[in-house]
Formats: structure tokens, sequence, C-alpha cells
């Protein structure tokens, strides 16, 4: 299955990267949609179906962590995995975010491999089915 | 800046700069950077933090060139790319961003947690290059025969 990915961070570049990493890492694209903080992000999720959504941490207007509150809160996409894709690597934070139900954490920098597993483990390796989508 | 601190941010600079642009960067004596560096314009990056366990600032000065040479290199296209010199200053934003996150763990601790300010870039003097490079707490690198001053401040006790 073709996955609809969506990338939400507030550098143009580093949203570039990661879809350049994605389609490096041979993972199934159909589409990739971006947004520049989380409030965009909000608007993307509510008129496109997503699979998977790689979020920043620190970005202005609404971070990640607000998103991912956000989400939680939301019957239709508290189900979306969420990976978190930041340079914070405080184990705090990360525990946080983890309780929170995010399906990953990639620290920057990243390298295509980390990349794969950790969408390898979300949508259940070779098979291509989501299988533990459930951030709940 | 102290020299274990300085030790730190020295590999922490050096490290991102070749993992994320594949760019070598050599520590240099801030008094050998050239004022000439400065002649086609230049660039300050800064982003502050704060947290529990301190608080403090990241600033990285450049010649401007150096921007779209960063951005080529990330992005994998030619550095006179029109992608690479409009993505030329959300290059250097985005390697501050990933400098100061790598600098707060290996300064503060894995424990430690920070809010981090959005990292912001924005053109500079050539007097205002001058102080920057003469800051006694700079660092200064040689990326591909073009400078880069780095200075990071961090107070342990949030006292700034």
């Amino acid at each position: 299955m073709a996955l609809n990915v969506l990338l939400v961070d507030d550098s143009r570049t580093t949203r570039a990267v990661i879809a350049k990493t994605l389609r490096l890492a041979q993972i199934p694209i159909n589409n990739i949609y971006e947004a520049a903080n989380g409030r965009d992000a909000l608007d993307v999720l509510a008129s496109n179906w997503i699979d998977l959504v790689f979020a920043d941490i620190n970005m202005p207007v609404m971070s990640g962590i607000e998103l991912v509150d956000r989400m939680n809160a939301d019957g239709l996409l508290q189900s979306v995995p969420v990976v978190i894709c930041s340079t914070e690597g405080s184990v705090t934070r990360i525990e946080d975010l983890k309780a929170k139900g995010v399906s990953g954490y990639i620290r920057k920098p990243f390298t295509p491999e980390e990349i794969r597993a950790v969408v390898d483990q979300i949508i259940g390796g070779q098979d291509g089915n989501p299988s533990s989508a459930n951030r709940e | 800046m102290e020299t274990h601190q300085a030790q730190i941010v020295s590999e922490v600079v050096c490290d991102v700069l070749e993992k994320v642009a594949f760019m070598f960067a050599e520590p240099v004596e801030a008094d050998t950077v050239s004022p000439s560096a400065a002649a086609g314009g230049c660039v300050c990056g800064r982003m502050t933090f704060s947290g529990p366990s301190g608080q403090g600032a990241l600033q990285i000065v450049v010649p401007a060139a150096l921007c779209p040479e960063l951005a080529a290199n990330v992005l994998g296209v030619e550095a006179d790319d029109p992608t690479a010199m409009e993505q030329g200053l959300d290059t250097l934003n985005e390697m501050l961003n990933i400098i100061c996150g790598q600098l707060l763990t290996r300064v503060a601790g894995e424990q430690a947690v920070f809010d981090l300010s959005v990292p912001s870039a924005e053109a500079i003097s050539a007097p205002q290059w001058e102080k920057a490079v003469q800051n006694p707490g700079a660092l200064a690198f040689n990326v591909d025969e073009r400078p880069l001053v780095v200075a990071f401040r961090y107070d342990a006790r949030g006292a700034l």
C-alpha cells in the first residue's frame, strides 16, 4: 500500500530532505503533503487522507507537541501515526511524547536507514499493511 | 567559553556539518579570519533556549555566500541552483537548530528539558561581523575556504 505522508516542519529544506530520504529508503509513497507548522498540518489533515505524519517539535504558530495533543483530542485523527523528527535529545521529553502516543521518534540529523526502520515498524514491515497504526 | 565546553562546541559543529551537509569544518584561530570574508555580505543566525536546567543562546555568523553552498549540499543540488539560492537562510537556521539540540544534550545531559526558540537568520553589517569574530567566546572554523564563527552561551544556573 502506498502511503500518503504529511511532513510538518517550519524548515522547507528539512521537508525536502525528509521527502528525499523517504524515496531513497524505497518506502512506497502515494502523495507527500507539507505544512510549515501544526496549525497548517491540522488544515491538511482535515481535508486529506493521511497515513503517516512526520512532525518537528519546535515550530512557530503551533508546535509539534500541541499538534499531537490536538490530534489526540480528535476522534478522526487520533489513530493517524505520528513520528516526531526533532533536534531535541532529551530523554524526558521523548518519554513525554511516547506517553502521548507518538509512534516514533527520530533525532536530527537522521539517516535513510533510521527513517526506513521507523516506517517499517509502523506500517508492519514488508507486507505494507498498517498494523500498529493506533496511537492510543 | 570554558575549554571543555569549547571542545564540545567544536566537536558538535564539525560533526553536524559533516553529517548534514557533507562539509568538513576545520577549527581555526578567530584572529586568522580575514575581514575581507565579509566583503560579499554576511549573515547571523541566532536562537535561544531556556528550561529548568538553565538558559542561553547560540549564534552562528557566516559569509552570505556560504548559505547557498550549505543548502546545495544538504539538498544535493548545484550551488547556483535557484533552490539553493532561495533556501540558504532556511538551511542555516536548520543547521543552527540541529547544532543547538546536539549541544544541549552534550552540555546539560539527556534528562534536561529545554524550550528552544525558532532560529532566525538575518544579514549583518561588516562592523557587526568584526564584532562577532572578535567576541572572546567565539570559535572560528574554516568550511570549504569560508569562515564560520560560532558563539554558545549556557548558564546552568539560569541567571543570564
